[in-house]
């Protein structure tokens, strides 16, 4: 009995090589085969469904939310839109986040950075982002978010002058969070495709900044 | 005088380990998962909400919140709904189960059989 290593808790000794993917056991393989194709035969979902959903979560990715911010730099006015009613001012960029939870985008600026967290879960701008990183949704993220957020910003590589206010913004299952990034310097008359080069989704969560020019 | 209980999944300031920034991808598990939960609690099916999920979490032993891997928790979120609001029963989910690891173990021995 190995105290190191925590497998993933299949019997050991079972004679059946257990068939997994990406380390998941495959009880749950089986479990999720088992609930969908019930979900089916029922009428509950189809299988076209499924597909078209997993194509539709494939296509939201942080890309999106980069041409936002990118927006908001170079256009005042989307800016102050997308502050004030976040959900309508990307809807109007032709990305589709209805139905769903609010979405409020929060602005740093030399003086104030803010970071987003999910403490209770996972809740996330998924219908913009799509699915948040693993890290995101960690124990240790979720729980050092919130008191001891330069030292987290510090393991992303992310040190902010001690003059900087750090706020925090707990995500819930009704309203998501997006941080708007500093516009980064040395990038004058950059256009939206330029600029939205530089929007990682690190920095669409809080954890880093845009990225420099040549950087 | 305030006594706090604090759920399980209420991590917020508890202590914990550095953060590993990681690259996983997703695999084909965790999309369909992602993919039928997100069906389920939105239009028109809405069965129940992203509340109850984290409902679930609040309340399934600490063992299985503490051990199982995000979405290995999202799929018991579900079963447990699905039970919950009398879409599935456990009988027809074990039944399920049952037909599925017996037509892989005649695929097994089919595959077997063409062999010899």
């Amino acid at each position: 009995m190995s105290d190191t290593h925590a497998h993933d808790g299949h019997e050991h000794g079972d004679p059946h090589a257990p068939i997994e993917e990406g380390g998941t056991p495959d009880r749950f393989l089986v479990l999720e085969q088992a609930i969908r194709e019930l979900l089916i035969e029922k009428g509950v979902l189809t299988a076209d469904a499924i597909r078209r959903q997993m194509e539709s979560t494939d296509a939201r990715t942080p890309a999106r939310g980069a041409q936002v911010a990118a927006r908001a730099w170079v256009d005042a006015d989307f800016r102050a839109w997308l502050l004030a009613d976040a959900k309508a001012a990307v809807e109007s960029m032709g990305f589709d986040i209805s139905p769903g939870p609010g979405l409020a985008v929060v602005e740093n600026t030399d003086r104030r950075h803010h970071m987003v967290v999910c403490t209770l879960c996972s809740c996330y701008p998924r219908k913009l982002l799509g699915i948040p990183p693993a890290w995101y949704k960690s124990r240790a993220y979720r729980s050092r978010a919130v008191n001891d957020p330069r030292g987290v910003l510090q393991e992303f590589g992310t040190e902010l002058p001690q003059t900087t206010e750090i706020r925090v913004v707990d995500s819930t299952a009704d309203l998501r969070y997006m941080v708007l990034p500093l516009r980064p310097r040395g990038t004058k008359g950059w256009n939206e495709a330029q600029l939205s080069t530089l929007v990682t989704r690190d920095a669409l969560i809080g954890v880093t900044l845009a990225r420099e020019p040549g950087s | 005088m305030q006594s706090t209980i604090r759920a399980q999944n209420d991590l917020g300031g508890q202590p914990a380990g550095p953060v590993a920034p990681d690259t996983h991808e997703p695999t084909l598990f965790e999309e369909r998962v992602d993919a039928i939960f997100r069906l389920l609690v939105e239009p028109p099916v809405s069965l129940f909400t992203v509340d109850a999920q984290r409902r679930v979490f609040e309340t399934v032993p600490e063992e299985i919140y503490k051990n199982y891997k995000y979405y290995e928790l999202w799929l018991e979120s579900i079963r447990l709904l699905l039970i919950e609001r009398g879409v599935l029963n456990q009988s027809e989910i074990d039944a399920k189960i049952a037909a599925i690891e017996a037509a892989r173990a005649t695929g097994d021995r089919a595959g077997t059989a063409n062999k010899a």
